[in-house]
């Protein structure tokens, strides 16, 4: 049996869209101590793992299960949504259905079906890395905002000076952005050596979309190394590596 | 099975003009794919070797235009003016993109060698993808393809998605090394090929070890269209008389050739590109489904009749109705419909072994009509400007010339093309042009063509192509230069045809392309004259277009043999009137 509540509707629309930017299925593992999945996108290049532990829930009761779930149809569900609407899902084994329970006014309900989970998991592989930036939201994504109006894709760099700096080189013009320790936008940066990797910009906006300006991400980056960038959603974490382009 | 190792083989075959050496390598295929007990890997490796990813008779394509590959391999790191550069330099994306391959600059989390079933897989899903942001997750699919290949499986993946393989294999080479291998006549696979157009079905079943000619799959059946039996030409009534002995006319209508198959309320039209126009002509499937016969499949031409004066109406309203998407119901009203049943190829089950004769028969029980114009002239002629959306064909079963040619002279008083003169014993055979069934029309038979190449035009039509270079075929299916016609056609035709061969071009020299063969043209000529401009010997002297053929697929073009035989027609007709 699986049967969670969850108080802000909106939170959880938060997480399904942060997931379904890149991918288009997902199998979820459920357990007793909340819901997890990863997987990578089509092309392989990023990877995308969500972790919600049952304390993000107003209830919570679940056995082991995995469930399958089309990511464009929850996508669609979960957008009527409104705010501080109540939102429950349940677990319907006998008829392989997942239920989406919007309680407001009315209580609405969805049925999905769910398909089949034959995917091997994917292993979220773990990586040191030399340095760890924190940082808001709405300054990263204004910074490849910039990067976007030169190239396709951006560098991101740590100095010897222990800057952080977002940077993009086409053919004509060049943008670069510099975060140091005194940027209002930098909550803390742990840096032990200077790195620098490229990467693809269309896949950057697809990781970044779902966090709202105020969101604090974690940047890990290291040199020719895909990056990790993590931030919360409600109680619950999201993970995205992204493999790098090697410019030689 | 690991997709280099197909793609090593398809480079063998590539890399040899002999056909037995590229049969040979074909063979090696096959064997992969036995050795690892899968004939379903023999039903991708044949569709993928022809540069598909569906079945034939699906007619549908992958709809990746060269645009969003371009995107894809820009995406993984090649320099988009590299990469065209390289296309212009080579005509082939698929070596430009192979020898850029060190270019390429993403890095993937996981790196896993392609199997054939990862790509083809991965086409077919792309090819289905649809919805919001669908571009970009079908670039993503490729992308994964292009980082994970090996330099030379690019090449075969980039042809693959542009449906354009060069390779040079075909179906009747594929057909060559099943009939090797499995020891089987060409002659059977042909017309069982005729019959299923799958040719990924006919390798996974032989490699199945089925009984060919028991299993139910590669049977004619119910919504699986087929290839219609076509034509010749005939040199005269007489001489056609002479040789069949007792034929069946049918008066020729110009329309689309239709396929029909019912099985209760479900009814499907197919063009003879196999295509399906089902929702294009709502009042003829209305009109099957009040017939209380059932389960069969009727063929038939579709024509455009003028009510008031009961004439068959241009060729181009026909086309303006079928394929048609949008505002169905209002073309509806302004052209009318009615399709002219000829045969029948189905009828609870297959007909196509029996004779003309019989499957005559059964057409007439199933329309409860016969329409023999001896008997019944006077009725048809007063149906005629009736509101009849489906009817029976003409008929005159007759050996007297002079009935013959005056059934003949009627049909063309009544707006219709010349007639049919079918041999009663014959048996159907889909997709080939045979001796039992020939076609009589007043002046020189027009011929089909395919564009070759395409060159700018001069003056007023400098902003299009106004050139064309036009082949015919001869049986392996090879093309034969034959001419090139510029007249005939309107500006917006032009203009049509430009933005056509825009998307089919493969390669430029100068001011002239070079196209897939894919457009079909009808072209009408004064004459057909020997010549060694052109390879084939043979050239058309003033050709013209008469139509743009877009309901005809480049299989069915005429080939090389007719052009032999109305050169040789057109030396009668000469010493005819020579003789006067």
């Amino acid at each position: 049996m699986f049967k969670a509540t969850i108080s802000n509707a909106k939170e959880f629309k938060k997480i399904i869209d942060a997931v379904s930017n890149l991918v288009d299925e997902i199998s979820f593992e459920i357990d007793d101590r909340g819901l997890r999945a990863s997987a990578m996108d089509p092309s392989h290049v990023a990877l995308v793992s969500v972790d919600v532990p049952r304390e993000a829930f107003e209830e919570y009761v679940a056995d082991p299960h995995e469930i399958g779930v089309d990511l464009e149809a929850l996508k669609k569900i979960v957008k009527r949504a409104k705010s501080k609407e109540k939102l429950t899902l349940e677990l319907d084994e006998e008829r392989n259905r997942l239920n989406v329970i919007l309680k407001n006014d009315a209580t609405r309900k969805f049925s999905l079906s769910l398909y089949d989970v034959n995917t091997s998991h994917v292993k979220v592989p773990d990586l040191n890395y030399p340095n760890e930036i924190i940082i808001k939201a709405g300054a990263f994504k204004e910074a490849l905002k910039d990067a976007e109006l030169v190239d396709d894709h951006v560098t991101l760099e740590v100095d010897e000076k222990g800057r952080f700096i977002v940077s993009s080189k086409g053919e004509l013009n060049q943008s670069e952005t510099i975060f140091d320790e005194n940027s209002d936008a930098v909550l803390d940066m742990r840096i032990t050596e200077p790195a620098r990797s490229t990467f693809s910009l269309s896949y950057l906006e697809d990781i970044t979309k779902a966090a709202s300006s105020d969101d604090i991400l974690h940047i890990y980056l290291g040199t020719d190394m895909p990056v990790k960038i993590e931030f919360n959603i409600a109680d619950g974490k999201i993970l995205y590596l992204l493999a790098p382009r090697i410019e030689s | 099975m690991l997709f280099s190792d197909v793609c090593k083989v398809f480079k063998d075959i590539e890399d040899t003009s002999k056909r037995t050496e590229k049969i040979q390598h074909f063979i090696k295929l096959i064997k992969m794919a036995e050795k690892e007990n899968s004939p379903a890997s023999l039903r991708k490796i044949c569709y993928l070797s022809i540069g598909r990813v569906y079945p034939e008779y699906e007619n549908r394509e992958l709809g990746i235009g060269p645009n969003m590959l371009i995107e894809a391999i820009k995406s993984i790191g090649i320099k988009e003016k590299d990469l065209l550069e390289g296309i212009k330099e080579t005509g082939d994306i698929g070596i430009a993109i192979e020898k850029l391959s060190s270019q390429i600059k993403q890095a993937s989390l996981f790196q896993k060698p392609l199997t054939l079933d990862d790509v083809y897989d991965t086409l077919k899903k792309v090819g289905e993808i649809e919805g919001e942001s669908s571009q970009k997750k079908k670039i993503r699919h490729i992308s994964n393809l292009f980082l994970r290949a090996t330099p030379l499986e690019r090449r075969y993946i980039a042809r693959i998605i542009l449906e354009d393989m060069r390779i040079g294999m075909n179906i009747p080479t594929i057909l060559s090394a099943f009939s090797k291998y499995f020891g089987i006549p060409k002659e059977k696979l042909e017309r069982i090929y005729a019959v299923v157009n799958d040719i990924g079905l006919i390798g996974e079943k032989l490699l199945m070890g089925v009984d060919i000619d028991k299993d139910e799959d590669l049977k004619l059946k119910l919504f699986r269209p087929i290839r219609p039996m076509l034509a010749q030409i005939a040199p005269s009534i007489k001489d056609a008389i002479e040789e069949i002995g007792t034929p069946q006319f049918e008066t020729k209508y110009d329309g689309a050739r239709v396929q029909i198959h019912r099985s209760g309320d479900k009814v499907k039209i197919y063009t003879r590109k196999l295509e399906d126009i089902t929702n294009s002509l709502p009042e003829i499937v209305e009109e099957i489904k009040k017939l209380d016969k059932d389960n069969f499949i009727m063929e038939g031409e579709c024509v455009a009749i003028d009510l008031n004066t009961g004439r068959p109406r241009p060729f181009q309203d026909i086309l303006r109705r079928i394929r048609r998407k949008y505002n169905i119901d209002k073309m509806k009203d302004e052209i009318n419909l009615r399709v002219y049943l000829f045969d029948t190829l189905y009828y609870k089950e297959p007909l196509l072994d029996v004779p003309l004769k019989e499957r005559r028969e059964i057409l007439e029980d199933i329309l409860s009509e016969d329409n023999d114009w001896e008997k019944k002239r006077e009725k048809i002629e007063r149906e005629i400007k009736s509101d009849k959306k489906i009817d029976i064909s003409y008929k005159l079963v007759t050996e007297d010339v002079k009935k013959a040619e005056e059934f003949y002279r009627w049909s063309l008083n009544i707006g219709h093309e010349g007639v049919m003169i079918k041999n009663l014993k014959a048996v159907y055979t889909p997709g080939s042009r045979v001796r039992t069934m020939y076609k009589f029309k007043p002046t020189l038979e027009s011929l089909d063509v395919v564009i070759t190449k395409a060159k700018i035009g001069m003056g007023k039509r400098k902003d299009w192509y106004g050139s064309f270079e036009i082949a015919v075929k001869d049986e392996d299916g090879n093309l034969h230069p034959i001419g090139h016609v510029g007249s005939g056609l309107s500006e917006e035709e032009l203009d049509r045809l430009s933005k056509k061969i825009e998307s089919i071009k493969i390669e430029e020299i100068g001011d002239e392309v070079v196209v897939k063969p894919e457009i079909v043209l009808e072209v009408s000529y004064e004459e057909i004259q020997e010549s060694d401009k052109y390879n084939c010997g043979y050239a058309l002297r003033f050709p013209r277009v008469v139509r743009i053929r877009e309901d005809r697929p480049p299989e069915d073009i005429n080939t090389l043999e007719d052009v032999k035989r109305i050169f040789q027609i057109q030396k009668g007709r000469k010493k005819v009137t020579d003789k006067n």
